[in-house]
């Protein structure tokens, strides 16, 4: 494994490769037929889970030409975007480009990955850019919102109703909405069953709103209208707003008629299962997802909407030599996180590694810590170590939550530890 | 002398594996490498920190492997070290020790 490690000069080499190296890399520049003989694999989604893969591969072995399909030149991450919503953070410190990726020899194209033949092993770029061949692929392409799951809830109510669950224009379009709210509005938040993008994220989101009201409109209220019983760290969320922001957060869930299944965007109403109406200032409509629209379209999606894989490779089930990594994939216990996709990629990137040098593909091991900022001082975690055993994904013992009732210290460092892993975490994919 | 303490030593080693439990002989060494890019995601790319969280590539082995047993085993208090580094065994730890001395 030795020829794997990252020493010093690689890594400088790496992050400092030369225009020349990026310019043979480079998508437009030098037609991959030119080097027919080195393995190319084909990345689809520059998120999390798709900027990693390609840097680790890159690392890894410098045979490999790696070639990323996004279409956004700047990638808005969904961790932090609730910061934005609640002004601890700017959109432009959420954003990143593809430079540092290009610069270690990864040809990164803007456009979207039309269709995938797997058994041809190509991928056709839309707006007729051209057909990739791949030796491998591998598919991050994040969620898909299903429109009219919640029935009225299409891509026009969102313009009125956000969903800010993919960052970008929609977190600044709640953000504008919030902040024309006037002070003792409400603000209703519709959170989806299980599994979706980020579990603990509808929770940080009413943190954060919740702190941008306590500074701002402190006599606005928030009531979370929830298709589930229980969410992600519920004790941890329930003593922080008891602790930061008593009385102004109000949890309705299932059993209570949480479930949202109408919304009328022109009266700015919604309804849930049992007929009840509700009427906010702001309203935030979290829809049920999918794996993003790729990965139905070249056949990886079982009937879940969500991608099979073999744990240990993340390989498809459902197609030789692709890979999916990140919230598209049934990982489960993983989460869906920003965490598990990078995880996930650097697990995809040693297994393709190993394949391209004819080695055998290590055994994986897997991690995810997730923090929810619920005020500027206060954090929360948890932290999981995972690894296959008996061909399904297992979560190890030892891990899970931050304690209840920890001391302000606790909580203070756990908020710090979000900044720094925020920033080593962008690092480790984008560069 | 030289070449007597060298034999020595040979047959010390040749003796320390046989004591060795079977299990222990045959278990395949864990992999440092693939236990360790997770740690990345916090720690930093190649386990240097942009700040906040400490650095980690190039400590000596000794180190990463006597913090991850004292996290293990709640010696010394932390916020998600005590509850990652039970997920690890006491191999897998000193596995992730050694190649992250490698990483420089």
């Amino acid at each position: 494994m030795s020829n794997f490690n990252i020493s010093r000069r690689s890594f400088n080499r790496l992050l400092g490769a030369s225009a020349a190296t990026a310019a043979v890399a480079g998508f437009a520049k030098a037609p991959f037929a030119q080097q027919a003989k080195a393995p190319h694999v084909v990345v689809i989604g520059g998120g999390f889970g798709g900027a990693t893969v390609a840097r680790y591969l890159r690392q890894f072995d410098r045979t490999i030409r790696v070639t990323v399909i996004e279409p956004n030149q700047l990638f808005y991450t969904c961790p932090f975007s609730n910061l934005v919503l609640g002004g601890l953070r700017t959109m432009e410190s959420i954003g990143h480009g593809y430079a540092k990726l290009r610069a270690a020899g990864v040809a990164v194209t803007h456009t979207i990955a039309d269709t995938v033949d797997t058994a041809k092993k190509t991928v056709t770029l839309a707006n007729k850019a051209g057909t990739l061949n791949y030796d491998y692929l591998v598919v991050s392409p994040g969620i898909d919102l299903k429109w009219n799951a919640i029935a009225g809830y299409d891509e026009a109510a969102a313009q009125i109703m956000p969903h800010a669950w993919k960052a970008g224009p929609q977190t600044m379009l709640l953000r504008q909405k919030l902040q024309a709210m006037p002070d003792g509005g409400t603000f209703i938040l519709a959170a989806p069953a299980d599994p979706f993008r980020c579990p603990p994220g509808p929770y940080e989101r009413v943190s954060m709103v919740a702190h941008y009201f306590k500074t701002r409109k402190p006599k606005s209220k928030i009531i979370i209208l929830d298709a589930k019983e229980q969410f992600s760290k519920q004790g941890l969320f329930m003593e922080a707003w008891k602790t930061l922001y008593p009385g102004m957060i109000e949890f309705v869930p299932l059993s209570k008629d949480g479930k949202v299944t109408k919304v009328d965007a022109k009266t700015m109403q919604v309804e849930t299962e049992f007929g009840t109406k509700h009427k906010a200032a702001v309203f935030n409509i979290v829809p049920p997802q999918q794996a993003g629209a790729i990965a139905q379209k070249a056949g990886l999606t079982n009937a879940s909407g969500w991608c099979p894989v073999d744990p240990a490779t993340f390989e498809s089930t459902q197609a030789k030599g692709v890979y999916v990594i990140g919230d598209a994939s049934i990982a489960a216990p993983m989460p869906k996180s920003g965490f598990s996709a990078n995880s996930q990629g650097k697990m995809v990137a040693l297994a393709i590694a190993s394949q391209v040098k004819g080695k055998s593909v290590t055994t994986p091991s897997f991690a995810n810590t997730c923090y929810s900022v619920c005020g500027p001082n206060y954090g929360i975690s948890v932290a999981n170590v995972y690894k296959v055993d008996a061909g399904k994904m297992t979560v190890l013992p030892g891990g899970g939550v931050s304690p209840l009732n920890a001391p302000a210290e606790f909580r203070k460092q756990e908020a710090a530890n979000a900044f720094a892993w925020y920033a080593n975490i962008s690092a480790d994919a984008w560069g | 002398m030289r070449k007597g303490v060298l034999g020595a030593a040979s047959v010390a080693l040749v003796a320390a594996a046989w004591a060795l439990p079977a299990a222990a002989q045959t278990a395949p060494e864990p992999d440092g490498q693939s236990l360790t890019l997770s740690c990345f995601a916090c720690h930093g790319p190649a386990g240097k920190s942009k700040g906040g969280i400490p650095a980690i590539a190039g400590k000596p082995t000794t180190y990463i492997q006597s913090m991850m047993t004292e996290f293990k085993t709640d010696k010394r208090p932390a916020t998600v070290m005590n509850r990652l580094s039970k997920g690890y065994s006491e191999a897998e730890i000193a596995a992730i020790a050694k190649y992250l001395a490698t990483v420089k």
